[in-house]
């Protein structure tokens, strides 16, 4: 099974991602610190990373880069609510496969995402 | 005795006259400006007569000089009555071109001082339109932040509701999972929404740009907001006070300081939940300088407080601070935040120009 971990410190949004995943077959581990996200990437081994950028205590780029350095085979996607923004294009550059902007289109996400 | 909120927007002509000569960043220049005046003024009234008075006397030496000389030379008439007529035509003369000397320059520094006034008014509404300008801007800073920030509300309430859809599809078992949760993060995020709208009209109404400047008597002041925090069922810790002995008057808007000082001794208590808030007021030679220190979480990354939105978390992300940060700013004061040495506490600190020096 395809394992998700998703990073937003907003808890509406990561729980209702997460709720959406987990009804399309995924498992998924949330989490509304990205400090403790780095933790997760240091101890277990996810296939997809969906993060948010703009977090308090570790920025979103600095998910991306330990979710890379974790697992290269990671497929990491950030959400933004920055379009194209200088964070976006820094976080694609630290290995984030796409940048989707705030509010996301679910239908697009799951799209990019490998099979459950 | 509480200072009573100014909550009437409306400006007499004679409070705009006020402000504009009270305008922090050109009192100083202004009070110039109006003491040059009034010794123009007096001058142009009274000035004619000393002027005039030098002028004959001058010109009456002058002719006597004159006089002695040709006597001495033996070029002068010797009859006393012919001497008596030409002396007494060169004095009239002479006395005529004074008066006519002098009322040409004072009709001249009229017409300076016509012109230093023209020109004080103008610097008075190009300050005041420099001011409306950075407020503005301040309000449409604030706008592209809001923008960006019903964002992340709106990202769940999509994500919310299509899980909602997706769960009203599924049966009913399983779908009661969801339906429970995806209302609650609904209706979450319309209260967020509605905060965000709420926070920045209360910013767009801080920022005002009407809003008159007036003596404020901050000791008066601090004690009202906390008096006011005591009895606010959300705070569970009202600060306690350490106020300077007297007045502590500044020249400012005393909705808008009610206003930075609440922003700031509220964010102190509700951060720091049961702890203890020390608010302290004092005079620091030409500035009256309040400190608020709390007991609640170190800031990530004090410097950048300040910023809209600027997430944090001692009481998540908002406008207040920012609103307090351009208050202060719009005061001509200095504002800035630190964490207290150790694992937790945080001191907020603002100086503003005191209205006279003690």
């Amino acid at each position: 099974m395809t394992r998700i971990l998703l990073v937003d410190d907003d808890s509406c949004a990561v729980q209702s991602l997460q709720a959406l995943l987990e009804m399309d077959g995924y498992e998924v581990r949330a989490t509304m610190s990205s400090v403790e996200a780095l933790e997760l990437l240091g101890r277990e081994r996810f296939d997809v990373v969906v993060t948010d950028l703009e977090m308090p205590r570790v920025h979103g780029v600095e998910v991306v880069r330990a979710a890379i350095a974790a697992s290269p085979a990671t497929r990491v996607y950030v959400v933004s609510a920055y379009q194209g923004s200088a964070v976006c294009k820094q976080a694609v550059a630290a290995g984030a496969e796409r940048a989707f902007t705030k509010p996301l289109d679910y239908d697009k996400l799951v799209a990019c995402l490998p099979a459950a | 005795m509480p200072p009573p909120a100014a909550t009437d927007e409306t400006e007499k002509p004679d409070q705009k006259s006020t402000r504009a000569r009270s305008s922090p960043s050109h009192s100083e220049g202004d009070a110039r400006d109006l003491g040059e005046s009034a010794e123009l003024t007096r001058i142009a009234r009274w000035g004619w007569a000393p002027l005039v008075a030098g002028c004959v006397v001058i010109t009456m030496t002058i002719v006597a000089a004159w006089e002695f000389a040709m006597v001495r030379a033996g070029f002068a008439p010797t009859a006393p009555k012919v001497r008596a007529l030409l002396a007494l035509r060169a004095v009239v003369t002479s006395t005529l071109l004074a008066a006519w000397a002098g009322y040409y320059v004072l009709r001249l520094r009229r017409r300076v001082e016509a012109e230093r006034a023209r020109t004080i008014e103008e610097r008075h509404r190009l300050a005041l339109q420099e001011e409306h300008i950075t407020q503005s801007e301040g309000l449409v800073a604030y706008a592209r932040v809001l923008a960006h920030e019903v964002r992340a509300p709106l990202h769940g309430l999509h994500l919310s509701a299509k899980a909602l859809g997706r769960a009203t599809r599924m049966e009913p078992e399983k779908a009661q999972r969801y339906i429970g949760t995806c209302t609650e993060r609904i209706e979450a995020d319309a209260s967020r929404l509605t905060a965000l709208v709420n926070e920045y009209l209360a910013a767009s109404h801080a920022m005002s740009p009407d809003a008159p400047h007036e003596p404020v008597d901050l000791t008066a002041l601090v004690r009202h907001v906390a008096a006011s925090l005591r009895v606010d069922p959300a705070i569970a810790q009202a600060p306690s006070l350490d106020l300077a002995s007297g007045d502590v008057r500044v020249s400012g808007n005393r909705a808008r300081l009610e206003r930075l000082v609440r922003i700031l001794m509220e964010h102190a208590a509700r951060a720091s939940g049961d702890g203890p808030v020390v608010a302290r007021l004092e005079r620091e030679r030409e500035h009256a300088r309040l400190t608020i220190t709390d007991t609640g979480p170190h800031f990530v990354d004090p410097a950048n407080v300040f910023r809209p939105f600027h997430p944090s978390e001692r009481a998540g992300a908002g406008l207040a601070l920012a609103v307090a940060h351009d208050i202060v700013r719009s005061h001509a004061g200095e504002i800035r935040a630190e964490n207290l040495e150790g694992d937790r506490g945080v001191r907020f600190e603002f100086r503003l120009p005191l209205e006279t020096w003690p």
